[in-house]
């Protein structure tokens, strides 16, 4: 049980190309942090630094309030869970358990005691004496997860661990993460570009685009408060609907649509580039003044994805209800005006 | 039916194929067992039996000796390639250091220097060392080789990097995941080096020549091949058959041991003959 703090991180593989440019973070004790982002945003980067594994350009690392960052991995007492789960392919399931204890030089009742109460933790008792290709891919990251319960360490370190999983064993395993989270109280850093994990999983989210990071907050704050219009595309989905236009005094004007706006602080009648943001289930159907033509209905059963063209611009919305409507029937819609964000078209940043 | 004849074709082919490799060696055999003045002749089986040849040869050189020598010389130097050029191929393969490149591209220019050419700057540092007839001048320069460096490199670089970092997480040093991790994972790869240089080493016969006279510290080849055409053998051609029959059968029995490793290895390893 650890707390974790990361002061003005930076890194560059190669000379002046930084991949992580100036990441501060404060990890509390027992917290289950995501860091989720688009695939090369340097989420692993953060994991491997925090691990000992990538040297760190410039910047600190203190993980139990003391500085790691010439301490080898070894030294930092973290476990991590791997993609590609990274077992031992010539020890059976028990030796991948044991084998970091046994480096350690645990007595040997110890080891036993320890791997068969991960092993029942886990259900995963029946496999001990099997080796890892005999397994499935959700049996094997059990086994990697067991590899990192045993040591009992300060700080568990995720790297996309349900990536390589079919989508039923992933929601599974979703669950079981975040249930053992709640069994060990143990800090956990969970890395994935899944936002749906992200929004599940985590005690909080930090957003990250091209090495920095965009927001960090609770799931609810990113979703209702997206600090800027990446954040607000990336999280939720389907993802949110914009519109480029202009906003003068409280009406924003776009193709197609004209909308009196609520609660804006700017008076000044000028017009400003302005980015309209709304999500899926923020479109109402059926009374209003926006006429729209639809593009595609997806049902899904209890709710209904449905695609529509607003003066060429491509928007979709998520109805409550199971509805049809025909390609290129023209519906009536409305946007509920209390949840549209605004963005400023050129720096993306939140307005409203 | 075709599918038959076509088949019992092939097999013939191959019989005859597998007899004219193999015959030259019943040959070999067959003559140290004949006597002297059929030697000669085509058949490998002579008209009575006898150890005459074997006996004669052990009489005029100490061959156990060089038996001796060889067994140890093929051995610590093929430990020594095992885990050196394993080492330096897991060093190029996954560990990032300046000059990583140069080193390699050095190491690759070795293996196109044929082994003559260093022979007499080898020789004079030998002499230099004081090493001549000692096991030393024997084993040292051939306690590494830029062969097995690449093959290792190669293997090496097909292994999981999640795994190496895994094994740092729970410990491991460097060497500890070379031995304990990419050893067990590369049973393929050190088994034919393994065989590969220790055949090599053990038919070696122009080095020895060259840094041994000493009777007592020959290897095996080196000594068969003094005695056949040294004129120690007064041509009496059983004798040298039977040298060269107990030299080569050390080879054999080893590599009739480990073939199914071998052959395994060889296509596992995609190094093909
Ligand atoms: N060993 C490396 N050498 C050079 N560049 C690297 C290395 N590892 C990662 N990168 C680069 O750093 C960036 C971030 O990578 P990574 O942290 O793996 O992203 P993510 O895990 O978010 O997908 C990418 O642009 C990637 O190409
Ligand atoms: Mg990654």
């Amino acid at each position: 049980m650890a707390s974790v703090q990361l002061k003005n991180l930076k890194k560059a593989y190669t000379k002046d190309n930084l991949v992580i440019d100036d990441f501060s973070l404060d990890i509390s004790d027992g917290e289950f942090l995501v860091l989720v982002g688009p695939s090369g945003c340097g989420k692993s980067t953060i994991l491997r630094m925090i691990a000992g594994l990538e040297d760190i350009t410039a910047g600190e690392i203190f993980i139990d309030g003391n500085l790691v960052n010439d301490q080898p991995p070894k030294n930092r007492d973290i476990a991590m869970v791997f993609q590609n789960y990274a077992l031992y392919p010539h020890m059976n399931v028990y030796n991948n358990l044991a084998f970091g204890l046994k480096l350690r030089k645990f007595p040997k009742q110890e080891i036993a005691k320890r791997v068969k109460l991960a092993a029942n933790i886990l259900e995963i008792g029946r496999y001990l004496q099997k080796k890892p290709k005999e397994l499935s891919g959700g049996e094997r990251q059990r086994v990697a997860l067991g590899r990192a319960i045993v040591r009992d360490p300060k700080v568990f370190l995720f790297d996309e661990p349900l990536s390589n999983l079919d989508a039923k064993l992933r929601v599974q395993m979703r669950a079981e993460i975040k249930k053992l989270h709640n069994e060990l109280q143990t800090t956990m850093i969970y890395v994935t570009h899944d936002q749906v994990e992200a929004m599940t999983m985590g005690d909080r989210i930090v957003i990250l685009k091209d090495g920095i990071a965009q927001q960090i907050g609770s799931p609810m704050e990113v979703y209702q408060v997206p600090s800027n219009r990446f954040v607000g595309s990336f999280i939720g989905s389907p993802a949110m609907n914009f519109i480029e236009g202009d906003l003068t005094g409280n009406v924003f004007e776009g193709p197609g649509v004209k909308v009196e706006l609520t609660d804006i602080e700017d008076q000044s009648n000028q017009k400003r580039s302005i980015t309209l943001g709304i999500r899926p289930e923020d479109i109402s159907i059926g009374q209003g003044q926006i006429t729209a033509q639809v593009i595609v209905t997806e049902p899904l059963g209890s709710e209904t994805i449905i695609h529509i063209k607003l003066a060429d611009n491509p928007l979709v919305i998520k109805y409550p209800q199971l509805v049809f409507y025909k390609p290129g029937e023209k519906i009536i819609i409305n946007f509920n005006t209390a949840r549209i964000m605004l963005f400023d078209t050129h720096t993306g940043k939140r307005l409203k | 039916m075709k599918g038959k004849i076509k088949k019992l074709f092939l097999l013939s082919l191959l019989t005859v194929l597998a007899l004219m490799f193999i015959y030259p060696f019943f040959w070999m055999i067959g003559g140290t067992l004949k006597p002297e003045i059929e030697v000669m002749n085509f058949s490998p089986f002579g008209s009575s039996w006898s150890l005459d040849s074997y006996r004669i040869m052990l009489g005029k050189i100490p061959l156990f000796r060089a038996l001796f020598n060889s067994i140890i010389v093929s051995l610590i130097s093929t430990v020594s390639v095992l885990v050196l050029s394993s080492m330096t191929g897991y060093a190029l393969a996954r560990l990032r250091f300046r000059g990583r490149s140069v080193i390699f591209n050095i190491i690759l220019f070795t293996m196109v220097l044929p082994f003559q050419l260093t022979l007499i700057p080898l020789y004079v540092l030998m002499v230099k060392f004081g090493w001549v007839d000692t096991y030393a001048a024997l084993i040292v320069p051939y306690t590494i080789s830029a062969f097995a460096i690449l093959l290792f490199r190669q293997f090496f670089m097909q292994v999981p990097h999640d795994l190496i970092d895994a094994a740092r997480i729970d410990g491991l040093s460097e060497l500890g995941i070379l031995f304990r991790i990419f050893w067990p994972l590369s049973k393929p790869a050190l088994i034919t080096v393994g065989i590969i240089h220790y055949m090599g080493i053990w038919n070696e016969a122009l080095w020895p020549m060259i840094v041994v006279r000493k009777l007592s510290m020959m290897t095996m080849p080196q000594m068969v091949a003094l005695y056949a055409v040294g004129g120690q053998a007064e041509s009496q051609v059983g004798t040298q058959l039977a040298a060269a029959t107990l030299m080569s059968l050390p080879i054999i029995i080893i590599y009739l041991v480990l073939q199914r490793h071998f052959i395994a290895s060889m296509a596992s390893s995609g190094l093909k003959g």
